[in-house]
């Protein structure tokens, strides 16, 4: 039996169309990586859902505006995404004392066993919070999505020029925050 | 490339780009890896970076629960889009551009007939009639 691949690109033209079962078959395509890239930037689960949502919404309502000169389908959804989420980070201010960090509670099966692993972890997620979203966003993209610099300039809406000054600044304020929060000095 | 710009260029890449060669530019990777063979400093700034990278690696790569696409691409489709449309920017100055059309007093070439108009206006008492004919000032609210 021929199995014909709906790849986004031929998918966007139906969706534009108005065909439902080709927005079905899209969502499911890109619902994953839209709600990893929505959970970093927004730092929040409930936050990150409503953002993908947002974003799903214009999905379905904008799909006539993409332009694949402009890049592909993926790239396209990840701008609405991280807009979606800047957005709402713009409106909400959210902010998370890094000092919380310490009471947060691990969700591990066995904390002993990795408890080292997991302090760090929960010591990068507190400072990650201390971040702008904009930092974050820079840093969920080129290093957790793997994308280029023109690829994370094109989702934020500016050049790979100031994407490199965004990530060198989060990195360097990333690292001044794990440095001055290390758990033999808080302890003490 | 040598001297002072050489060896900056390739701080700003690592500080950048982290530790990984692989995800340097690929047309500067070849002068960034000169540069950090022959220069203690960015060899320490380069192994800072790499620890660095695996706690960002680690942070960006930690598992996200599933959501429901399904559920979700039903809510998004809720949405009708002429709604959207409408309440767009494009949408809005469309209505207003309507609605000045609508509004708009029409050039009659033909006579007008005050009488026939001021006829249609139905009024209760002199004061109703008063502010059907214009907004009335601060000033005159408070003689009315």
């Amino acid at each position: 039996m021929l199995h014909i691949v709906e790849t986004p690109a031929t998918l966007i033209v139906r969706v534009a169309a108005g065909d439902v079962r080709a927005f079905t078959t899209l969502v499911g395509q890109l619902h994953g990586s839209g709600l990893r890239i929505a959970t970093r930037v927004a730092g929040d689960r409930a936050e990150a859902e409503d953002a993908l949502q947002g974003a799903l919404t214009r999905l379905w309502t904008e799909a006539g505006r993409f332009d694949p000169a402009k890049g592909s389908v993926g790239g396209w959804f990840r701008r609405i995404v991280v807009n979606q989420c800047l957005d709402r980070r713009r409106r909400l201010k959210l902010v998370a004392p890094i000092e919380a960090a310490a009471n947060v509670a691990s969700d591990l099966p066995d904390p002993f066993a990795s408890a080292s692993a997991n302090a760090r972890a929960r010591r990068v997620d507190a400072a990650m919070a201390m971040l702008g979203p904009r930092q974050r966003a820079a840093i969920t993209l080129f290093h957790g999505e793997g994308a280029s610099m023109a690829e994370v300039a094109a989702a934020l809406g500016t050049t790979p020029k100031a994407v490199e000054g965004l990530l060198a600044r989060a990195r360097s304020e990333l690292s001044r925050l794990l440095a001055s929060d290390r758990p033999e000095t808080r302890d003490e | 490339m040598t001297g002072f710009y050489f060896y900056a260029r390739a701080a700003e890449i690592i500080a950048a780009y982290g530790g990984d060669p692989a995800r340097w530019p690929d047309d500067e990777r070849a002068n960034a890896l000169a540069a950090v063979s022959i220069n203690p400093e960015l060899r320490t700034a380069q192994s800072a970076a790499a620890e660095l990278d695996a706690d960002v690696m680690a942070w960006s790569q930690t598992p996200v629960a599933p959501g429901n696409a399904i559920a979700a691409a039903t809510a998004a489709m809720r949405v009708p889009r002429t709604y959207l449309r409408w309440a767009s920017g494009t949408g809005l100055a469309a209505a207003i551009a309507a609605s000045l059309i609508v509004l708009a007093p029409v050039h009659r070439t033909g006579p007008v007939a005050p009488v026939a108009v001021a006829a249609r206006i139905v009024v209760s008492d002199e004061s109703t009639a008063f502010t059907q004919v214009f907004t009335p000032t601060p000033d005159e609210e408070q003689v009315l």
